[in-house]
């Protein structure tokens, strides 16, 4: 060690007493009380010195000078997790390959979700090339559920649209001239869980959807008004002079709303839905009727009295062509 | 707000890309700094262009920085080496001539004129020039040794600790060193002892 840089026990008592760094008393080591007396006029001259104005100012230049470079120099404040997310994901889906193969992710993941969860299923009433009226219920069974349909509901379906499942439908039929010889008939196809063995093998002609009758309740009270005159019809067939021969197809149909004890029964909407579809069938019975196919006729009769049985009584079998092929 | 908080938590979040924390640094340390370069190295312009590059080595030092360290020792490490360096580079250019100015400013006196007079001037804005010219002197005449730990005991208001870590050497050559300082500036401003007494 440098003999320069030794100092005694006085010496740093009074520097450590002198500059506050002890708070043992200077008096207890003997020596330190006269040079702290010797080395305190120098920091008194210091700090007069100082209140003088010693000290100086730097100039403000360089304050300048040195906030420029520290902004410069600085690094980028960190982005939050959000920023760094996005500075991830936009370069990778800027490129268009990218971006369509993540379109095709999505489209198709979202397609598999609907899939897996059965909300994408598209379910389209089928309408039978068979001539089969009433559509299949979801369970299989052959027997259709008549629900309620609004009046207004009606012209979109005389229209072609296709109703849900479960409701009754009157089925888009083929145009045939009435009076035409229809063409080859279409053979009923079973389909699984659809309809009875009777309905089977069974030659259905097949009638146009569009003849008068059949659609909205401005139809039907149309009708209801004709019945007002048509009251003694059925009279007149019991007579034998049947209003409608089997060679006109498009003859008047015995009202369904004639028959009160039916529309006492079947409440408003929903039975005048009914209504219209065992109308149909009753013209679908004439025209076969009209062309022999009693077969046909035969499991027809069985649906609408399945369906209506007061109807296919009062109604149904006393058509003058239709009674021809029952009996 | 960021005026209240320690050096160390400013520098941090200077490196965090903070520039309000390095200006509140800056103008912590700016005046002390200077004025212990300036009384190290006697020459203003010299003094501007070191305070300049202690700072400037901070910015560019801040990354490295770490939290554990105290900001003032780091600072004033930077300072006194680049002082040391300063000064062992002039001392193989020149030596200093007694009637030059001891700075650029061309107020200022030469050591010459710092010599004790007999004559003390009653005006206290005289007084306090002749003392301020009297202690530059006597401080420059001090070795760089004793001069650093001077200024840092007594400018900078460091520990003798702290002082010893920036310096590099036992606390106990610290104190040493900062005794003999003592005593020439004793020697040399004896005539202002009196006057330093009533100094309140």
């Amino acid at each position: 060690m440098d003999t320069r840089d030794a100092i005694s026990p006085a010496e740093r008592a009074a520097l450590e007493a002198l500059y506050g760094e002890t708070e043992d008393e200077p008096g207890a080591t003997a020596g330190a009380t006269e040079l702290i007396a010797g080395w305190q006029p120098v920091r008194a001259a210091v700090a007069m010195a100082r209140d003088g104005g010693f000290d100086e100012e730097p100039p403000a230049r360089l304050d300048a000078l040195l906030l420029a470079a520290a902004r410069q120099a600085a690094p980028a404040p960190r982005p939050g997790w959000a920023a760094r997310l996005r500075a991830w994901l936009v370069p990778a889906f800027a490129h268009p390959a990218l971006a369509g193969a993540a379109a095709l992710v999505v489209v198709g993941g979202t397609a598999g979700v609907l899939y897996l969860r059965g909300q994408g299923q598209i379910v389209q009433p089928r309408l039978g090339r068979d001539g089969e009226a009433t559509p299949r219920a979801p369970g299989g069974s052959g027997t259709a559920t008549i629900t309620p349909v609004e009046p207004g509901a009606l012209a979109p379906m005389r229209e072609g649209a296709r109703p849900p499942i479960g409701e009754v439908a009157v089925p888009e039929l083929p145009s045939e001239p009435s009076g035409e010889r229809p063409g080859p008939p279409s053979r009923l196809r079973p389909r699984s869980g659809v309809g009875s063995s009777a309905d089977r093998e069974v030659n259905l002609p097949i009638v146009r959807g569009s003849a008068p009758g059949v659609g909205g309740s401005a139809d039907l009270e149309e009708r209801r008004g004709r019945v007002e005159v048509r009251e003694t019809a059925p009279a007149d067939v019991s007579a034998g002079a049947p209003a409608g021969t089997p060679e006109d197809p498009a003859a008047p149909v015995p009202d369904v709303t004639a028959t009160a004890g039916v529309a006492d029964k079947v409440a408003d909407d929903g039975r005048r839905q009914a209504l219209v579809h065992v109308e149909q069938l009753t013209r679908q019975a004439r025209t076969a009727a009209g062309n022999g196919d009693c077969g046909a006729v035969k499991v027809i009769s069985a649906r609408v009295k399945k369906l209506a049985a007061e109807y296919h009584r009062d109604s149904f079998v006393t058509d003058p062509a239709i009674a021809r092929c029952l009996r | 707000m960021l005026t209240g908080e320690a050096d160390e938590d400013l520098m941090v979040k200077y490196q965090a890309g903070e520039v309000r924390a390095f200006e509140i640094l800056l103008t912590r340390h700016r005046r002390p700094v200077y004025n212990f370069v300036l009384r190290f190295v006697g020459d203003k312009e010299t003094a501007e262009d070191l305070l300049q590059e202690t700072f400037m080595r901070v910015i560019k030092g801040a990354d490295a920085y770490k939290r554990q360290a105290k900001f003032t020792t780091w600072l004033y490490t930077i300072a006194r080496n680049l002082c040391v360096d300063q000064t062992r580079r002039r001392k193989h250019r020149r030596h200093a001539s007694l009637d030059a100015p001891m700075s650029a400013d061309e107020e200022s006196g030469t050591l010459l004129d710092v010599i004790p007079s007999k004559e003390m001037g009653s005006d206290r804005k005289t007084v306090n020039k002749e003392l301020n010219a009297r202690m530059q002197g006597a401080i420059a005449a001090l070795g760089e040794e004793q001069r650093e730990v001077f200024l840092m005991r007594e400018f900078l208001d460091m520990p003798f600790k702290q002082i010893a870590d920036v310096v590099g050497v036992p606390e106990n050559t610290v104190k040493s060193r900062m005794r003999y300082a003592l005593e020439k500036l004793r020697l040399d401003l004896e005539e202002y002892k009196d006057l330093a007494k009533a100094v309140p």
